[in-house]
């Protein structure tokens, strides 16, 4: 039998027995499956752990470099996988998963295998032992039926529990590492970044520092013809925001804490959109140098145009000369006639002043002869006959001699003076009121009763046509006048009007001769000791000079300082009144006489008339002839008129016919008549105001955070920058606003830190120029009253209390 | 209950508490002929001693008898309840703000005759900056009663209390009274009066077109030891700072003065006291002042000129013929941008009907049925109408009534008064509209200025204007305006939740005509708030015009309001005082149970300076995120804010030295008498007892061993 088994060929294994290895082969692959599982499970956490440590360890070093590369940082950690892998199939634990090793292991499990189970994997059944085959039977059949039942695992049990615990904790623990090490390397990182880029602007701008100024020396040197006036020196030093004449030569002398390299002109001023480019010396001041002729807002600019400093140039204007008559006090003087021995002479005296010195100063006469349509004039240049100083005033005097001028009883005489101050180039001419000088002839009735109104009139006034004319004169030569010889024209017969108007408004009551004092000499003067102190306003509204006027504020600024007379006096007016104990401003414009009655009132229609005068005067004297015309054609119709009283006389405002019974009214179709449907609001926009408005709420918002302007904010200020410099010429004060409002601008910020003040004071200053607000349809806001009876009871109750 | 057995100065002797009297006599008794026996049977015993000398006898008695005596009178001591009477003045001195070193020295002059400040007396003190002696430092009223207890009086030197600290303090005392009726007995010794501006009283919140009016009292400053002018100049200093009013005022007078703000925004007046000669500042108090465009947020002017502003009322004339008055109307209104509507007849059955600012409706919805009148729709979205007497008394059953119904949910209606009114008014009219009775008068026509009532307002003219020759009859409704001499000219009615007003003054655009520097504007301006329909939007009520509201005092918000809107909370905004940032809080408004319509919050306000009351939600603040561009119908969807001025403590010390002032007068004024406590207190027995023993142990000695 040995025999037989020697050299004998194994004979195959059997079906069975090869589908039983199989099996046994598969357990022996699902146990490695699970082996490795267990072993990458293992492995994990030490992977991400390391991981972890290099990660960090690259983000605290170079977190640049790390955001920017997590393809590496990935690839790390699939190679990491790859290792771990590569050696769980070394594992010793792993390589001795075999089929053998796994028939053990199933013997040890299962019971019914009997300990037999590696039999099964022995191909060869000859070579086993009697027993040996009989033990393979028996666990081959145990083994079947364990194959055959599918609940029972067959493989080893690898625990993944403890792994996949270890796993998740793992994971846990590098959130929270990873999220800990951001939150620490954010502030290193910002701060990081931070440094790192002002260190790059730094080394960018090592070289381009903001300049400061560090030394600032400005002279001042006034026109030659103020030198020596009013202490006016030459090369007065001043601030950098500085308060100097009109016409002055301003000279910067400045010194900056950095002085570019390679650059000629690193600084200059910009003014009035001029650049004036600053010289630099050797001894490193840079200069320069402009004449000022109006107020204006400089900035300090460097090479790339930026702004080092904003500051602001008040002007002070070069006044015109003021001329105040002593003598004669009244427009009209009356000279009766005398004996043939005593000769007609009048003095007069005027107090002529300037802020510097005048130049020129004379009178400029007109004598009248004769009446109505045959009147003569002659006119002549006189000078004063003596100039004598007293109380630091100089007085100019002049003896008439009527006899001398040819003048005979029935003459008159018109002068008025004209002064010229010492403006260099164009000096100021200021020509006072006329004064008229009547030698009264014999038969000439003074009495100035309303009847006879019209005959006593003074040849000189017979000229409102000649106005007209004149005007109309003006406007055609308009294109070829100079400017200058356009306004100056237009000055005149602006004081030819409001010597009309004058003259006139004696006859209504305005003023009577005798009287030592006119309505527009403005505040009422305490006989000679508070002569000084009214002069300004006596002489704003006395004396004609050339500078401009409000349009509105001749006759409305009348009204308006007679209705505020209460508070202040300032025109007089209320004194006036008290001593005529006529009410001239309040008088009705229009009378209602009763019904049927029949009244004339030329006094009513001159009145008119002068309000006309004022009208035409103060568009003159805006230079404004054409606006003018209308307002003198009107004078001249209700002079007319006046001089015709014997009318009817009916209410000028608002007829009202008495009301038509309904049985009379006309049955009327409507088809005739288009309802007038207006879409587009009927709401005055003043431009300028809006812009004001705007402006200040912008500026005024004690809640806004003091964020950069955005573009339309920005808009707004360079708009409300245009406006103020349209006002600098009227309102000079408003160069402060206009200072603020650079400094504002420059820093982009409602309170700039440099100028704290700038804010508020910008703000008042736009204030002061806003209109007093128009009174509006405002709907209330109350609450209603309960009508709970108790309710309404207490509410009553509470305002008894109130109203005690 | 006890019975009062001896008094010995400020000692009382009774019988112990709760015993009986027979039990009280019974026991003394026994007592007393214990001692006696006891006494006689030592005395016995002492004399028959047989081997002392008799002098030694003798003196050992009466050491004996002593000790009894003693001993038995502190037996009494210990078994009776002795009690000790003691008459004190618990005081204490609670030194306020404004309390100088001269005016504590005087204080003793100053105290009443019969009290004694340096006894018994407790000192507090709220300043500290100021070093008094043994003075307890307490950072607030309310902390006294239970830092004293029993207090029978309070002296309080300086400024004073304010009205809520005396009630604080009344409130945390448990057995004071209150600050009406106090138990003990208060003296104020005042501080030295501050020279400033008292009571004073204005607006905080106003809309363009409003005059700032601003009411006060001088309060002089004490004039021992200072050098007191006897007038001052009051300025009023504009926002630009230049000066809108000066008033020569004495010490104690009062003063008006006013001024016409120009622009809606935040703004500060300047109210300056000045010494009239030497123009010296003496003093100076900032008037905050918030100025809306009108009772909506403050929105910047739009940028549209064909945009027309947010909430302006809705106008309508109805006439039964053109005229100069209401065409003069029409055109300030329309000028100011409100939406004009005029319907005018024109002839026996046609009207001409005018739109501004507005688009012209459909031809249907203006004159349904024939009938021209304005309907009931119409009537809903119009806040004035004008209507002459003429066209009143012509208007149907049916239009009256539809008119009746609208003033009755809140249109304002305004009759201009003619003759035909007045020869055709009757009850049924009159019933209807709640119309003022009229009666002609040939002899009223005049021609008078115009005074508004109350000094609401004061004209900026004195140019007259003509009244017509009807007199109102009767002392019903409101006068809106009158003459000098009282005759009311315009009168106004309450219908239901509108106003029916009644004007004779046919001919107001003669002020307009003679440019009278803005009183026509002014005049219409008032009369259209006093008639005009009240706003249905939401609004924070007004401060009260005496309220100064001071850094982290209590203050009240009020918000009218149909509903509170959700989604959004409201808070305060204001500028951190340590940051500079802006900081806001919340505001728990909570419904008036008596006004549902109102909801009221308080806060302490914690920085000085403006806060604003406003609505946010998640994304910040609800009007900030409408659409700049907002319809003139959208206006209702913006949030009413409001801006109120907080000042710090440190100032207004005149006005808030002249509250404390008054309040703590009238506390001590209304507090009771002086009066003195008298307490009993039992007294230690362990004396008694420690005696007894000492007593009996001698008299156990001396018996033995002697």
């Amino acid at each position: 039998m040995a025999n037989d088994f020697q050299g004998h060929t194994p004979p195959a294994p059997n079906a069975e027995q090869v589908r039983q290895i199989n099996a046994l082969q598969q357990v022996v692959y699902a146990s490695k499956r699970r082996k490795l599982i267990q072993h990458m499970l293992f492995c994990l956490p030490v992977l991400l752990l390391f991981m972890l440590l290099l990660v960090a360890g690259l983000y605290l070093i170079d977190s640049a470099a790390f955001i920017l590369q997590p393809l590496a940082i990935s690839t790390l950690f699939i190679m990491g996988l790859a290792l771990c892998l590569l050696a769980g199939f070394y594992r010793p634990s792993y390589t001795a998963i075999t089929p053998h090793n796994v028939a053990k292991d199933l013997n040890r499990r299962f019971p019914s295998l009997e300990e037999s189970c590696q039999l099964v994997l022995v191909k060869d059944q000859h070579t086993l032992s009697v027993l040996q085959r009989l033990q393979y039977q028996r666990s081959a059949k145990a083994l079947n039926k364990l194959l055959e039942d599918k609940n029972t695992p067959l493989a080893p049990r690898f625990g993944l529990k403890t792994p996949l615990a270890l796993n998740l904790v793992t994971v846990l623990l590098c959130l929270f590492a990873a999220i800990f090490i951001c939150n620490i390397a954010h502030k290193p990182l910002g701060d990081e970044v931070a440094i790192s880029s002002a260190q790059e602007t730094a080394d960018n701008l090592a070289s381009d520092v903001l300049s400061k100024i560090t030394d600032a020396r400005v002279a001042v040197s006034p026109p030659d013809y103020a030198i020596g006036f009013n202490g006016f020196k030459r090369n007065q030093t001043q601030a950098l925001d500085m308060q100097v004449l009109t016409g002055s030569k301003v000279e910067w002398q400045l010194v900056f804490s950095n002085e570019p390299q390679g650059q000629n002109q690193p600084y200059s001023i910009q003014i009035n959109n001029t650049q004036l480019p600053l010289e630099r010396s050797p001894d490193g001041n840079h200069t320069a140098s402009t004449v000022v002729k109006r107020a204006a807002v400089y900035q300090v600019l460097d090479h790339q145009r930026r702004v080092l400093a904003v500051h602001s140039i008040k002007v002070i204007p070069d006044e015109s000369p003021q001329i105040s008559f002593i003598a004669p006090q009244a427009t009209i003087t009356e000279i009766k006639s005398q004996n043939e021995n005593s000769k007609p002479t009048i003095s007069t005296q005027a107090v002529i002043s300037d802020d510097f010195a005048l130049s020129k100063v004379e009178i400029l006469a007109s004598v009248a002869k004769g009446s109505g349509e045959s009147v003569k004039f002659r006119d002549s240049v006189f000078a004063f006959d003596t100039i004598n100083t007293v109380d630091g005033q100089q007085l100019y005097s002049k003896e008439w001699d009527l006899s001398n001028l040819g003048m005979e009883p029935g003459d008159e005489l018109y002068f008025s003076v004209k002064a010229w101050d010492n403006r260099e180039n164009q000096p100021q001419l200021t020509q006072s009121s006329t004064k008229i000088i009547r030698w009264l002839g014999e038969d000439i009735d003074t009495v100035f009763s309303e009847g006879t109104v019209i005959d006593n009139m003074p040849a000189y006034f017979k000229s409102q046509r000649q106005i007209i004319i004149d005007t109309k004169a003006l406007i055609a030569q308009r294109s070829s006048l100079t400017e200058h010889e356009f306004n100056h024209t237009s000055q005149e017969l602006g004081v030819a009007q409001a010597d009309l108007k004058h003259k006139y408004g004696q006859f209504v009551g305005d003023e009577v001769s005798g009287i030592t004092r006119t309505m527009e000499d403005g505040a009422s003067q305490q006989q000679n000791n508070e002569q000084s102190n009214e002069r300004g306003a006596e002489e704003a509204h006395e004396d004609h000079s050339e500078h401009e006027e409000p349009a509105e504020g001749s006759h409305d600024a009348h009204q308006h300082e007679g209705e505020h007379g209460l508070i202040e006096d300032k025109s007089g007016y209320q004194s006036v009144i008290e001593q005529f104990g006529h009410a001239h401003g309040e008088t009705d414009v229009a009378i209602f006489k009763a019904p049927g009655g029949i009244e004339q009132n030329p006094r009513v229609m001159m009145k008119r008339a002068i309000a006309y005068m004022w009208q035409a005067e103060g568009q003159l004297r805006l230079n404004r002839p054409q606006d003018a015309l209308p307002f003198e054609e009107q004078a001249l119709i209700w002079l007319n008129r006046a001089k015709k009283a014997q009318r009817i006389y009916v209410k000028r405002l608002g007829f009202e016919p008495p009301p038509v019974s309904e049985q009379r009214r006309y049955q009327g179709e409507l088809t005739d008549i288009n309802t007038e449907a207006q879409h587009t609001p009927n709401v005055i926009n003043d431009t300028d105001v809006r812009t004001l408005t705007k402006a200040i709420a912008l500026l005024n918002a004690p809640l806004r955070a003091n964020a950069p302007f955005n573009e339309q904010e920005k808009e707004l200020l360079s708009q409300t920058e245009v406006l103020l410099n349209s006002l600098l010429d009227e309102t000079p004060e408003v160069i402060e606003a206009l200072a603020s409002l650079a400094q504002i601008q420059r820093s982009n910020r409602r309170t700039p830190n440099q100028c704290s003040s700038c804010l508020p004071r910008l703000t008042g200053q736009l204030w002061r120029l806003l209109p007093s607000p128009r009174y509006k349809v405002q709907q209330p806001a109350k609450l209603y009253n309960d009508t709970q009876p108790a309710i309404k009871h207490f509410a009553e109750f509470k305002q008894q209390q109130e109203a005690q | 209950m006890s019975w009062q057995l001896a008094h010995i100065g400020p000692y009382t002797v009774n019988t112990p508490a709760g015993m009986p009297l027979v039990l009280c006599m019974l026991l003394g008794a026994i007592l007393l002929l214990a001692w006696v026996f006891s006494s006689l049977f030592m005395l016995k015993k002492t004399l028959k001693a047989p081997s002392e000398k008799s002098l030694f006898k003798g003196a050992r008695a009466t050491l004996l008898l002593s000790i009894n005596t003693l001993a038995f009178i502190f037996l009494l001591g210990v078994l009776l309840d002795i009690t000790s009477t003691s008459t004190q003045t618990i005081r204490a001195v609670l030194v306020t703000k404004g309390t100088t070193p001269e005016l504590l020295d005087t204080l003793k002059n100053q105290a009443p005759p019969n009290v004694n400040i340096d006894a018994n007396t407790s000192w507090f003190t709220m300043l500290s900056d100021l070093p008094v002696e043994h003075a307890k430092y307490l950072p607030s009223a309310s902390l006294l009663p239970q830092t004293i207890g029993d207090l029978n009086e309070l002296i309080v030197v300086g400024d004073g209390l304010s009205s809520a600290q005396w009630q604080s303090l009344f409130s945390a005392a448990k057995n004071w009274g209150s600050a009406s009726q106090s138990k003990i007995a208060i003296t104020f010794v005042p501080s030295n009066k501050a020279l400033g501006i008292g009571e004073l009283t204005w607006q905080k919140q106003l809309t363009i077109g409003d005059s700032l009016s601003i009411r006060g009292t001088l309060q002089g400053a004490d004039k021992q030891g200072q050098d007191a002018a006897e007038s001052y100049l009051l300025q009023l200093i504009s926002p630009s700072g230049d000066v809108e009013q000066t008033q020569t005022i004495k010490d104690g007078q009062s003063f008006t003065l006013r001024a016409l703000p120009k622009v809606a925004g935040q703004w500060h007046y300047q109210l300056r006291l000045r010494d009239k000669h030497t123009q010296a500042l003496m003093a100076e108090n900032e008037i905050a002042l918030s100025i809306s465009q009108n009772s909506l947020p403050n929105m910047a002017p739009s940028d549209v000129s064909n945009q027309l502003p947010l909430n302006t009322p809705s106008i309508a004339i109805w006439q039964s013929s053109p005229s100069f008055e209401t065409k003069h109307i029409k055109q300030w209104a329309s000028e100011t941008g409100s939406p004009v509507t005029v319907v005018s007849q024109i002839s026996q059955d046609a009207y001409q009907r005018q739109y501004v600012n507005q688009p012209k409706p459909d031809t249907g919805t203006a004159n349904q049925n024939g009938d021209p009148f304005y309907q009931s729709s119409a009537l809903d979205n119009i806040d004035l109408l004008f209507i002459d007497g003429r066209g009143l008394i012509r208007l149907s059953s049916s239009q009256r009534a539809r008119l009746r119904q609208a003033v009755a949910n809140g249109l304002g209606l305004l009759v201009l008064a003619d003759g035909a009114l007045v020869a055709n008014q009757n009850a049924a009219l009159t019933e209807a509209l709640h119309l003022p009775l009229l009666r002609e008068d040939k002899q009223a026509i005049d021609a008078f200025s115009i005074v508004y009532p109350n000094a609401s307002a004061q004209s900026s003219t004195d140019a007259t204007l003509a009244a017509s020759a009807i007199r109102f009859d009767g002392n019903e409704g409101d006068t809106l305006l009158a003459a000098p001499n009282g005759r009311p000219l315009v009168k106004r009615h309450l219908l239901g939740l509108g106003y029916v007003a009644v004007t004779l003054l046919p001919r107001t655009y003669e002020w307009k005509l003679n440019q009278t520097n803005g009183a026509y504007e002014q005049l219409w301006h008032y009369l259209v708030q006093q008639v005009a329909r009240n706003t249905q939007d939401d609004f924070w009520l007004k401060e009260q015009n005496n309220q100064l509201t001071f850094t982290n005092k209590q203050s009240q918000a009020c918000l009218r309001t149909s509903k509170l809107r959700q989604g959004a909370h409201w808070v305060i905004e204001y500028i951190d005082e340590q940051s500079g940032e802006i900081a806001q809080q919340p505001l728990m408004l909570n419904q008036r149970p008596e006004q549902p319509n109102i909801w009221c919050a308080h806060y302490w306000p914690p920085s000085p300076g403006w806060l604003r009351l406003s609505l946010k939600n998640e994304q910040g603040n609800v009007n900030v995120q409408k659409d700049s561009s907002l319809k003139t119908s959208e206006a209702s969807l913006l949030a009413p804010e409001q801006y109120r001025y907080v000042y710090p403590t440190t100032g207004w010390l005149a006005q808030l030295q002249a509250f404390k002032h008054n309040a703590s007068k009238s506390v001590a004024a209304l507090s009771s008498a002086r009066h003195v406590d008298s307490s009993e207190l039992p007294i230690n027995k362990g004396l008694f007892f420690g005696c007894l023993v000492f007593l009996l142990s001698l008299l156990w000695i001396v018996r033995r061993l002697l």
